[in-house]
């Protein structure tokens, strides 16, 4: 359970324009974390959060050939209706298990991924809604959490 | 990330420098650990006091530090954050690697293990750690027959963990173990460190690639800071034939 006081108007959102490179990644990480404090997720729950934003944005880079295509990937953060949405707009590889896991209906274990991809599945432990699709031609993904 | 190293008594202490061991320093980390162990280090701390963010990328160099290791050495992790204890959880890794509370502790683990009363000699000790020999405990034909056969490190036979579920017999007590190496006469696991003790029987099961499932009685026979050295107690022809496929059959020495 996350517990915050949110001074944030619904409808505030925030886009940050990412190069392909995993070290940018950590800043996009730190700035995701000051986000989530600032919307009062708890140090625990932040991290979560954090970890989450950063393993998309790591997998996006580097299971949807973003470096190859020399592609930047595209990420807002915006509050509505008490909901912290996080949408990752790229125009790489669409990545297979974001697919499979939006249709399905049960959950993959864990377990049966190697610990380098076991990151995909983290984003659906923390996240209340993860979606992912292809529009014209752009992947789409698009993580939900409900902040209070 | 930048590390420090030191020596302390033979146990080679990895100080990470940097807040966050993520997507972007995992490789040099992984190297530079993989350097100091390929340069002889095989009792190693790496303490992660000053690292405040870990993804899953930083948590697979020290998988990845870990299994290059092996059955040679040891590698032990202290000054982990809550955060970290919680993308153990959250990857469902918990157990698979020592947690020790700070540097001191972890070398201590070491140390203590090497000093004790009733501990071998630095020797016998390293000869433990890359052996599976059993301790004769007047087994008759049993005895020293896991030294016949080659050993394969888990590492060699798929690029993911195997993983095995070992359970105490008398006990009903039972853990998840992350498989070294295994040959016909048995395996090397790691554990929890408190888990089982020698001469603990138990049931272990696991499976082996797509179609190979074993389920069989081992004795535990050697146990150092979470490592397991078990001896298979009567395998079916089912698990010896594939583990004869797996190793090439090639029994050493008599």
């Amino acid at each position: 359970m996350t517990s915050a006081n949110n001074t944030i108007l619904s409808g505030s959102s925030i886009t940050f324009h990412i190069a392909a490179r995993l070290k940018d990644i950590r800043l996009l990480g730190l700035a995701a974390r000051a986000l989530f404090t600032g919307l009062g997720f708890g140090v625990l729950a932040s991290y979560q959060l954090e970890l989450a934003v950063t393993e998309a944005a790591n997998n996006i880079i580097k299971y949807g050939g973003l470096v190859k295509i020399k592609a930047s990937l595209c990420m807002t953060f915006s509050v509505k209706d008490n909901n912290f949405i996080c949408t990752f707009i790229d125009q790489g590889t669409p990545i297979e298990f974001l697919e499979k896991q939006s249709k399905a209906e049960k959950r993959v274990d864990i377990e049966s991924f190697p610990v380098c991809k076991r990151g995909l599945c983290i984003i659906h432990q923390v996240m209340d809604t993860v979606s992912y699709a292809n529009v014209n031609g752009k992947n789409v993904l698009t993580m939900t959490k409900q902040i209070s | 990330m930048k590390i420090q190293t030191k020596n302390i008594d033979g146990v080679f202490v990895v100080t990470c420098v940097g807040s966050r061991l993520d997507a972007s320093v995992a490789k040099p980390f992984f190297e530079a650990i993989q350097g100091c162990i390929r340069k002889g280090y095989l009792r190693i701390v790496v303490d992660l006091s000053a690292v405040e963010f870990v993804d899953t990328f930083g948590l697979d160099a020290i998988n990845h530090c870990f299994n290059e290791l092996g059955d040679r050495g040891q590698l032990v992790l202290c000054g982990a954050n809550m955060q970290f204890k919680n993308l153990l959880q959250l990857t469902k890794m918990e157990g698979f690697f020592v947690l020790e509370e700070d540097q001191r502790s972890a070398v201590d683990l070491f140390l203590s293990h090497k000093r004790g009363a009733d501990t071998p000699s630095p020797e016998q000790d390293a000869e433990k750690l890359s052996s599976l020999k059993m301790e004769k405990k007047g087994r008759g034909a049993m005895v020293g027959e896991r030294r016949k056969y080659k050993r394969v490190p888990g590492t060699q036979i798929l690029d993911e963990d195997i993983i095995a579920f070992c359970t105490n017999i008398a006990t009903g007590k039972s853990a998840r173990a992350k498989i070294l190496n295994i040959s016909p006469g048995g395996l090397l696991l790691l554990l929890s460190s408190e888990s089982f003790r020698v001469d603990d029987e138990l049931v272990v099961e696991g499976s082996v690639g797509v179609n190979f499932k074993f389920k069989e009685r081992a004795v535990v026979r050697q146990a150092f800071v979470g490592k397991y050295g078990m001896e298979f107690m009567k395998p079916s022809v089912e698990t010896t034939q594939f583990l004869h496929q797996l190793t090439g059959a090639v029994k050493l020495g008599g």
